[in-house]
């Protein structure tokens, strides 16, 4: 919800008005693709630009929809198949870090009810956050909004090296190391390459360790 | 505020884009996710690199805010994580975690800003 709040003031001043900033989070609802195409938006770049960027910054979106429905075991749940996509269109980093958690203490059956109660609840307070965040951010004292915006960060990456496998964690310092690093470089590819690279190579790193 | 170098038109086409380039991963991961085995290498694999780059997105908001959060110090915004991770290492708890860390942040921030 936070990070939504901070998407709007951007996408406000990117020059969106509210209906396209709130299609927006409710149509992509994936947070870096949004920035970057409000960040666009407002260089006024071209279309295709705009799409590919969007793109890559959220591609990760069909992994964790792979390793979401793995998760949830939803195979085995025999959904039709615009069940499960609309299942995971409301797939957000915040719900996937929060069932990886939660699948060591609830079956899987219980933890699709959880998964669908989580996310609904996630979109909707990224709806409203998006809706404060547009025409109220200006009345929020700075000093505290910047509060609010660092819980959502700080709150999945500690999630996410909470992870129970010894290998998801070592790929989470790994990829979180060496992301920010090659970002002057590789830009939008920099999510994509520090994926690649870091998930790889805690991989091969668990294989010669022999961990388990 | 309107934007003078696109129409209303490509606007909404840009945000049609930006929808389709999104949804279009979701859409090929529900494809894909049926289709391969759970407990397999390559299953581990895309777990893994989906762990990374989670974990890259979120630094390069921490790295490079936009907006409010920029008016931080880098510095700042790293202890604050340590502390948050140090904390998590320590107790196991994640809402301690989480106290510590915020807590952390708002201090430094507000002492030394």
């Amino acid at each position: 919800m936070s990070t939504m709040t901070g998407f709007a003031s951007i996408a406000r001043e990117a020059g969106f008005d509210v209906w396209m900033t709130m299609v927006t989070t409710a149509t992509v609802f994936g947070m870096p693709g949004q920035v970057a195409f409000a960040s666009l938006f407002a260089g006024g770049a071209s279309l295709l630009l705009i799409f590919v960027a969007v793109s890559l910054a959220n591609m990760r979106m069909m992994l964790m929809v792979i390793s979401g429905s793995d998760i949830l075991n939803l195979s085995a749940h025999n959904l039709p198949f615009w069940k499960r996509l609309l299942l995971m269109h409301f797939l957000a980093i915040t719900s996937w870090a929060q069932i990886g958690f939660k699948a060591q203490q609830y079956p899987p059956p219980l933890l699709l009810g959880y998964y669908i109660g989580f996310s609904l609840t996630i979109f909707t307070f990224a709806m409203v956050g998006t809706l404060i965040g547009f025409y109220i951010a200006d009345w929020i004292p700075p000093d505290i909004l910047r509060l609010v915006i660092f819980v959502t960060p700080l709150y999945i990456l500690l999630l996410v090296i909470n992870a129970r496998q010894t290998l998801n964690r070592l790929a989470a310092v790994i990829g979180g190391t060496l992301c920010p690093l090659i970002y002057p470089l590789a830009a939008d590819w920099s999510i994509l390459i520090a994926g690649v690279i870091g998930g790889s190579l805690a991989m091969v790193i668990y294989r010669i360790r022999g961990w388990k | 505020m309107s934007n003078i170098d696109y129409t209303l038109g490509e606007a909404w086409l840009a945000v049609a884009l930006a929808c389709l380039g999104t949804f279009g991963w979701r859409f090929i991961g529900v494809i894909l996710a049926g289709r391969i085995a759970t407990d397999t290498p390559l299953m581990a694999w895309i777990n893994s690199v989906a762990y990374a780059m989670v974990s890259g997105v979120l630094m390069l908001i921490l790295v490079y805010p936009t907006g409010v959060l920029a008016t931080t110090e880098l510095d700042h915004r790293f202890m604050g994580l340590f502390i948050g991770l140090a904390t998590m290492m320590l107790t196991k708890k994640l809402f301690y975690a989480l106290c510590a860390g915020l807590g952390s942040f708002a201090i430094i921030v507000t002492l030394y800003n």
